[in-house]
């Protein structure tokens, strides 16, 4: 079997464009390996792409936050996302804040989950990427009995949200192993700027953390910001 | 004579009656949609919808609104992209593996492809997390590789390229190796071409299914300049709830290049569809 020995190509190239002009030597060479210059412009093209991003792309959050069921325009959100990272003085170059406010679920029903959003939400808090949640009580509450939300008096997490205690929303988890009695899984958020300056929520708002966010303090950060700012 | 004359222009009657019914059903979702872009938000709910037209003119300035609100252009163009790389990495990867699996022999083959159909039997939504998580940690999120990244490879185009470079002649392949051709020539000049329509199909289905896509694009694409048309239609359904005639005008607006990509690609589609048995 013939081997593709790119060497033989070349030295084959450089014999048979012999005593030819530049111009006449390009079409040779594009008359009969188009493929391989093609194949290898795009190899180039790729390699550059991924180096490039994957060097200098950002690869991690300061803090992920999901808005479900926010019906109204992205304003509200984005303006109070400008204005969070002003407060913390996050490095943007370094890594992202994420308000995502493109979520539209109802988990107090089985039909309310059987769509796209809650799929990428699962997906999203079951990928440790998801830091914090919010929406309303009944929703935050469900989604929470799930066991995708952090428990709230667990070990980790009374000490950092202990001056919050007041306001927990509590839920029975439907993994009864995990436990009988009801658990925090939320904070009720609904006097914060959230509702108030920027008019995101008109009702009950309520702010749980991801079941497996790394950025807990963040979120502490978050929840100091919009009680600062009302 | 007469009577089986008869009998054959009742049986075209009635396949016609039929064809005509199907094209009806077919037709009335797009006519309502277009439709009701055009009428007010009180038209759109408070008429009866068997009252198709607009009463009250017609409010071509729906569709200004929401091309003022979204960047078409700007979802256009990820779209047009994101199904684009798709189809071109999907064709591509499916063909060589297909071939290989198809025509080749090589230790563990049977094992290899057998990976392969176990990856067209579990659900895509195990491989989302996983998926997410590759494109997360490469620095990829809201880039064009993190939305063309699911379609890279596809189980189901290597299964169908594979049956189709199975079905061609030996006697070829040999042919071309007595003239002394390798095996990339084998594939590139001789195989490949051959399975042309197989690869047409491959290419249908992806473009379709990359244009339907509404998941993926959803989680890797948080920002409104990456984003594409299904997840800003998606958006806009939160944000125009209740305004059907936005809502309208904009699913009008997104399913704009797939009817013209349909259009010119209308006979590829058609063969397509023959060739695999499939539906889209």
């Amino acid at each position: 079997m013939k081997r593709v020995d790119i060497r033989n190509t070349m030295n084959d190239i450089k014999s048979n464009t012999r005593g030819m002009s530049r111009k006449e030597r390009l079409g040779y060479i594009f008359a009969y390996y188009w493929l391989h210059v093609f194949g290898a412009v795009l190899a180039v093209f790729f390699i550059i792409y991924f180096l490039t991003h994957f060097l200098f792309g950002i690869k991690e959050n300061w803090i992920y936050v999901t808005f479900t069921n926010v019906l109204t325009s992205d304003e509200g959100v984005n303006a109070l996302r400008d204005d969070f990272i002003e407060y913390t003085g996050y490095d943007l170059k370094e890594k992202n804040v994420v308000f995502n406010a493109n979520s539209y679920f109802d988990a107090t029903t089985v039909q309310g989950t059987n769509n796209s959003y809650f799929q990428a939400f699962v997906a999203m808090i079951e990928a440790g990427d998801l830091d914090a949640v919010i929406g309303t009580k009944d929703n935050i509450a469900a989604v929470g009995a799930s066991g995708r939300l952090k428990d709230l008096s667990s070990e980790e997490m009374r000490e950092l949200f202990a001056s919050y205690s007041d306001r927990f929303v509590y839920c029975t988890p439907i993994d009864e192993e995990y436990s009988e009695d009801e658990v925090p899984v939320g904070i009720d958020i609904s006097d914060s700027s959230i509702v108030g300056k920027y008019g995101i929520y008109t009702g009950d708002c309520v702010l749980g953390l991801g079941a497996y966010t790394k950025h807990a303090e963040e979120v502490l950060k978050f929840l100091k910001y919009i009680y600062e700012d009302i | 004579m007469e009577g089986y004359a008869a009998k054959q222009r009742r049986t075209t009657i009635l396949i016609h009656v039929i064809l005509i019914v199907m094209s009806f059903i077919m037709i009335v979702p797009f006519a309502w949609m277009i439709l009701t872009a055009l009428k007010t938000n009180q038209e759109a709910i408070s008429v009866s919808p068997f009252y198709i037209l607009p009463h009250n003119g017609w409010h071509w300035e729906n569709f200004g609104t929401v091309w003022k609100s979204y960047n078409f252009l700007i979802l256009y163009k990820n779209t047009l992209l994101m199904i684009f790389w798709r189809v071109v990495c999907a064709v591509l990867t499916a063909t060589m593996a297909g071939y290989a699996f198809g025509r080749l022999k090589f230790p563990g083959k049977n094992f290899l492809f057998s990976l392969v159909l176990v990856q067209m039997m579990i659900p895509a939504q195990i491989f989302i997390i996983p998926q997410y998580l590759m494109v997360s940690k490469m620095g990829m999120l809201n880039t064009q590789f993190g939305l063309v990244f699911p379609g890279l490879v596809t189980a189901f185009g290597t299964y169908l390229l594979k049956t189709g470079f199975e079905g061609l002649p030996k006697d070829l392949e040999e042919a071309a190796m007595i003239d002394g051709c390798n095996i990339g020539q084998r594939f590139l000049m001789i195989m490949m071409p051959l399975t042309k329509s197989s690869m047409v199909s491959l290419g249908i289905f992806t473009a379709v299914f990359a244009f339907k896509d509404l998941m993926w694009p959803m989680i890797v694409c948080t920002n409104a300049s990456t984003t594409t048309l299904s997840a800003g239609l998606a958006k806009m359904q939160g944000q125009y709830g209740s305004d059907y005639p936005a809502m309208m005008a904009a699913a009008t607006l997104a399913v704009l290049p797939m009817i013209v990509i349909y259009v010119i690609f209308q006979k590829q589609f058609v063969e397509g569809i023959a060739t695999s048995g499939g539906k889209l």
